[in-house]
């Protein structure tokens, strides 16, 4: 029976504002039913997580293999939002723009417990922010934005569509993959695979391996609805609603007038029943009128979820690297999901790109498994709690939820127990890399390890200025590598950093150095960075002679003051292997 | 206690309690209530936490007058 008891209410179903391009199939040139030529890399799946892992390696000049079973970008209602951090990784990969074009940003939300709100919330928006700290959009949308900047590349990125993978055999030197086409089958070998073949992963389940953790009774209904947006976008959180008692419900707005409404259901109630159109549209009928909102919607699509937080324990696995929901299922509160495998695929882009141009030992790519298993450890322990605010797993936590909602609306103190613990970037503290380079009297938030702060400063360069951020300088070298921030009274980097560069350029690795001054110091022959808002220094607790190793994932591998060469030299050739080259 | 430790403390509370189970929850409540009473830094603090504790009729009259104006609600609509 409908929620409210009234008679169902006829709705038709409309299609999403999106009308996917289908991809034919391709076959390579084959010699007895085998690809003629052996590929360096493929990345099998092609969605968030894929894509952005075949573009960060294209960016450092690998050329890519990008398998995906499908004939087009997802359908249906996945990951809808954005992190600030997935955010910056976009803009390295030259993809921020779509997003921002098309993305809902939104800074924070607010909670009810039947009729009264207990919680409103805001993320980071200080004034140091380039962007904003979440943005909503389909996944359709997302997985069209780094498809066209992939479709960009096209020397380094080949993408066969409607190519099955349903074969892998590992051995010492290769991985050998057996693809099912509509045109036939054949095989292909590489030197590395990544699989990113999501949450049932074919790769995964090949090798015989088997994810971690624990998985939650609680469901959840997701529905899309389609009805104009209402501003300012807002995440709405209903706990034991009047019109849907017991249960708790999401709002979350997405571009071009989606909406995506997640509500819990009770213990009893049968999934097969609960997604059925008769029983579902009069739910979202009564929540739209409890928030007020009157205009016409239509229903787009109708799902269920099921909480999982499990993790494969290792995602090397010889030449077979694991990224995105393959490596790690994450609860959907918190918006882990695809920003934690977008992070999985920043990380192991210039990794894997290091290894096969030869620039690295393939250890590296073990700091690739321990950094980013750590990460999903974190997410999953944030998810879970979430999770079990959101569906109480047991009636102890029912019972405490029931008490922390009621006291939240007359005692603010226990209101941060509603908070709903919204992804932030993840910091590399038991990093095997960090380990490699000695930091001293750090202060500030710019610690090994740590993502890059942000904060404004102005660029001088060719006698202009030009006002930008600190995640900016990631990208203005002419080809991706080590950045390095030294900070000083000159406009002119340090000599250990000129060194440095010359050394490594004998390495084949690009480092990218520009000093920061505290002020304005002319125009000089290099490209400078000022402090022009006084908050730079102070952020990263810097002072004249410090210097700021930072990876090519944005991440802080070592801070000095007045490093010599050697110290910097021998500590990115460690991080690379290569420490007695 | 930051709105962290206070996460880290509730999370381990509600675990505590599920694997006591249902038949020890009252017990487990009433115990721990008693130490976080002598735990408490003064007397003042702890006849707010009680009082706060005990504002139940506030809350119960808050659910019923949800529960009234839902149920007018959906009769509107019927």
């Amino acid at each position: 029976m409908p929620a409210s008891g009234r008679a169902a209410e006829q709705r038709t179903f409309v299609p999403y504002p999106f009308s996917p391009t289908r991809h034919e199939a391709t076959l390579p040139h084959l010699v007895a039913g085998r690809d003629s030529r052996r590929h360096p890399v493929v990345v099998i799946g092609g969605g968030p997580v894929g894509l952005a892992a075949a573009i960060g390696l294209a960016r450092h000049g690998v050329r890519v293999l990008l398998l995906e079973a499908d004939d087009s970008v997802c359908s249906g209602s996945r990951a809808i939002c954005i992190s600030r951090r997935s955010l910056e990784i976009a803009d390295r990969l030259g993809a921020l723009e779509g997003f921002l074009k098309i993305g809902l940003p939104w800074t924070g939300g607010r909670s009810f417990y039947r009729h009264q709100e207990v919680l409103r919330f805001s993320m980071p928006a200080d004034q140091n922010q380039k962007l904003p700290p979440m943005i909503n959009l389909a996944q359709y949308s997302i997985e069209q934005i780094l498809l066209n900047r992939a479709q960009e590349l096209p020397d380094q990125i080949e993408i066969r569509w409607q190519a099955r993978v349903t074969g892998i055999d590992v051995d010492r030197d290769t991985v050998s993959l057996a693809v099912l086409t509509p045109l036939g089958d054949y095989r292909l070998e590489a030197d590395w695979v990544i699989a990113a073949d999501g949450g049932r992963s074919f790769i995964r389940e090949a090798l015989g391996l088997r994810l971690e953790g624990t998985t939650y009774e609680g469901r959840y209904v997701i529905v899309d609805i389609r009805k104009p947006n209402r501003t300012p976008t807002e995440r709405f959180a209903y706990f034991d609603p009047p019109c849907n008692p017991g249960s708790t419900v999401l709002v979350h707005q997405q571009p071009e007038g989606v909406w995506r409404i997640d509500y819990q259901l009770r213990d009893g109630e049968d999934s097969d029943e609960a997604i059925a159109p008769e029983n579902v549209i009069p739910r979202v009928a009564d929540l739209l009128e409890m928030m007020g909102e009157t205009g016409p919607w239509n229903p787009i699509w109708i799902g269920i979820y099921k909480a999982n937080a499990l993790t494969l324990p290792r995602y090397r696995h010889e030449r077979v690297l694991f990224a995105g929901d393959a490596a790690h299922l994450v609860p959907i509160f918190g918006v882990r999901g695809a920003n934690s495998g977008i992070d999985d695929a920043d990380n192991l882009a210039w990794k894997l790109a290091y290894v096969i141009k030869g620039v690295a030992q393939d250890s590296l790519l073990d700091s690739y498994s321990s950094e980013r298993v750590a990460a999903a450890r974190e997410n999953l322990r944030y998810g879970m709690k979430s999770t079990e605010f959101m569906a109480p797993p047991s009636f102890a936590f029912d019972l405490m939820r029931k008490a922390v909602l009621e006291l939240a609306v007359n005692h603010p103190e226990v209101r941060s127990l509603i908070n709903p613990r919204q992804t932030s970037a993840v910091t590399y503290s038991e990093s095997p890399l960090k380990g490699a380079l000695s930091a001293r009297e750090i202060t500030g938030s710019a610690i090994p390890g740590a993502a890059l702060p942000e904060c404004p400063l102005t660029l001088v360069a060719g006698g202009e200025r030009r006002r930008l951020h600190v995640t900016d300088l990631l990208t203005l070298g002419a080809e991706p590598g080590f950045t390095v921030l030294c900070f000083g009274d000159l406009p002119s980097i340090c000599v250990a950093v000129t060194d440095l560069g010359t050394r490594m350029r004998n390495d084949r690795v690009a480092i990218n150095a520009i000093a920061i001054t505290r002020a304005f110091s002319g125009t000089g022959n290099e490209p400078y960075g000022f402090d022009h808002t006084d908050r730079l220094y102070p952020l990263f607790g810097a002072r004249a002679g410090d210097v700021v190793l930072i990876r090519p994932d944005g991440h802080i591998l070592g801070r000095w003051r007045d490093p010599s060469a050697i110290d910097l030299v021998t500590g990115i050739r460690r991080v690379l292997g290569n420490a007695s080259s | 206690m930051t709105p962290i430790d206070l996460d880290e403390s509730y999370s381990l509370l509600c675990q505590t309690m599920t694997r006591l189970g249902r038949s020890e929850a009252e017990r487990f409540l009433a115990r721990f209530a008693v130490m976080a009473l002598a735990l408490m830094p003064d007397r003042g603090v702890a006849d707010r936490v009680i009082a706060a504790a005990a504002d139940i009729d506030r809350a119960e009259a808050t659910r019923q007058d949800d529960a009234a104006n839902a149920r007018n609600a959906c009769a509107g609509l019927e």
